[in-house]
């Protein structure tokens, strides 16, 4: 049974979340520490 | 005088070193080519248990094996306590040297791809076209061109030269290949070679295509004990490791992924059986898929562009690795040491170039070399050092913390499966 562009379409965004999101994921949770990182020493430097 | 040692800006630094070290060719054409030869999409299974298992802890383990001891492989393994660690850094130290001899023809060749599409004879006969780029003085020339722009990266140091380079290469290089995966998902008949890609026949799940889901899951990220052991060990103690490891385990995947959908619907809507060409004919197979496609020489300069951004970022981290061995052996400053390397790099760079002997044997070289190279970064912290301690410095960071598994996993599951990789990959 050939597969439909329905299940073409799902299994791509299925595969491309599965390694798009926890890379996002990550970006973001270093950017967040950067700046956390960041306003403490600007913190201690006041 | 003794230099201070380099340092990340953050851990976006070390990631954007990272993923640049581990994406290159691998992940644009030998990714898509090994999921062609597996059974398609049947391929993309055991390659994501593999990534989301031993991939991301074998980056922990390398980015901690340079970040506890502060130091790359050549003095890594002696600050771990590992027995005659000061000789044994030496292999994983200076291996890349030889890497670099035969890497930078491949990375000159994607240079001079870039502006293949206007070059004479190139669409007649692009396998004539590859046959004068990459043998003789042709070869040679774009080594030595590839050699001096990761030289002069290098030669800044980290926070001047790789860091805000590989940023804004690997920023390039994502649009790049969204853009590419686009343009091959839009087209006519696309559907054909989306459903090759992404729909598993699990009949074709066999051992062997595990085993090279495998190998290639650990290839692609850079796992040689060597690159990501420099990269690491520029990370202060209180850094978020583990982040960085997952964030660039996927980054990386996320580049192969893209790949796949940039060359799957192209190859497929004008009749190229991808699993029919092998990985060392990108170089004209690209040109004969764009061919048949509107817009064929944007598509195939744009592609090389990509590959050469790969190929750049990842000899930034093949050529630091000796760098920073020759700076813990002899004291000398990085401004000395670059241009005397890069000199010697080219005198071995150019004999290997024009001689495909020479770079067959030097390839062999780091294939059987691999598996002790890789070995010690495991080796060196979780048998040499502690594994004990090791886990503590992970978990002092302020990211996620690790359980006590991941001591077992780092001393006998990661080894044994990193030794089976390779010995796969060698005599499989």
């Amino acid at each position: 049974m050939t597969a439909s562009a329905t299940q073409v379409i799902i299994t791509a965004i299925l595969v491309l979340s599965a390694t798009t999101l926890p890379f996002l994921w990550g970006l973001y949770r270093l950017t967040t520490l950067v700046r956390e990182h960041d306003s403490e020493e600007d913190g201690q430097m006041m | 005088m003794t230099e201070t040692r380099d340092r990340w800006s953050s851990e976006l630094g070390l990631i954007a070193g990272a993923i640049g070290s581990a994406v290159g060719l691998g992940n644009l054409w030998l990714f898509p080519m090994l999921v062609a030869q597996n059974g398609g999409a049947a391929f993309l299974i055991p390659y994501f248990f593999f990534t989301i298992t031993l991939v991301w802890t074998g980056l922990v383990i390398e980015f901690n094996t340079g970040q506890i001891a502060q130091q790359g492989p050549a003095g890594a393994y002696k600050e771990l306590g590992m027995p005659f660690g000061k000789i044994v850094g030496l292999i994983p130290g200076l291996r890349p040297l030889v890497v670099f001899a035969f890497y930078s023809s491949i990375a000159g060749w994607t240079i001079r791809y870039i502006a293949a599409p206007v070059s004479n004879g190139f669409w007649e006969s692009p396998g004539q076209f590859f046959g004068s780029v990459n043998s003789g003085a042709n070869s040679a020339i774009f080594a030595v061109v590839a050699t001096l722009i990761i030289g002069t990266i290098v030669y800044f140091g980290v926070k001047k030269g790789i860091e805000p380079a590989t940023k804004v290469m690997l920023g390039l290089l994502f649009a790049l290949i969204i853009l590419l995966a686009a343009r091959g998902v839009l087209l006519d008949g696309s559907l054909e070679g989306l459903r090759y890609y992404l729909i598993p026949d699990f009949d074709k799940l066999t051992p062997t295509v595990v085993l090279n889901a495998m190998a290639q899951a650990f290839f692609t990220a850079s796992l040689a004990g060597a690159p990501l052991v420099v990269y690491g060990s520029y990370l202060s103690d209180k850094a978020d490791t583990v982040t960085a490891a997952i964030t660039t385990t996927f980054g990386n995947a996320t580049i192969a992924i893209l790949a796949g959908f940039a060359i799957f619907p192209a190859a497929l809507a004008v009749g190229i059986e991808p699993a029919t060409t092998g990985p060392g004919l990108m170089f004209i197979s690209i040109p004969q898929i764009a061919q048949q496609i509107p817009g064929s020489s944007i598509v195939v300069s744009g592609f090389f562009l990509a590959a050469a951004l790969a190929a750049i970022s990842t000899g930034i981290s093949i050529m630091e690795v000796p760098v920073d061995t020759l700076r813990y052996h002899t004291g000398l400053s990085r401004k000395k040491i670059t241009p005397l390397l890069v000199g010697f790099i080219v005198l071995l760079a150019v004999p290997t170039a024009m001689s495909s002997e020479l770079f067959n044997l030097l390839t062999t070289v780091v294939l059987y070399s691999g598996p002790l190279a890789a070995l010690l970064a495991p080796i060196g912290l979780f048998w040499a050092y502690d594994g004990k301690k090791t886990l503590e410095r992970i978990n002092e960071g302020p990211g996620i913390n690790l359980g006590g598994w991941f001591i077992y996993w780092g001393k006998y599951v990661y080894p044994a499966g990193i030794l089976f990789a390779y010995l796969w990959d060698i005599f499989g």
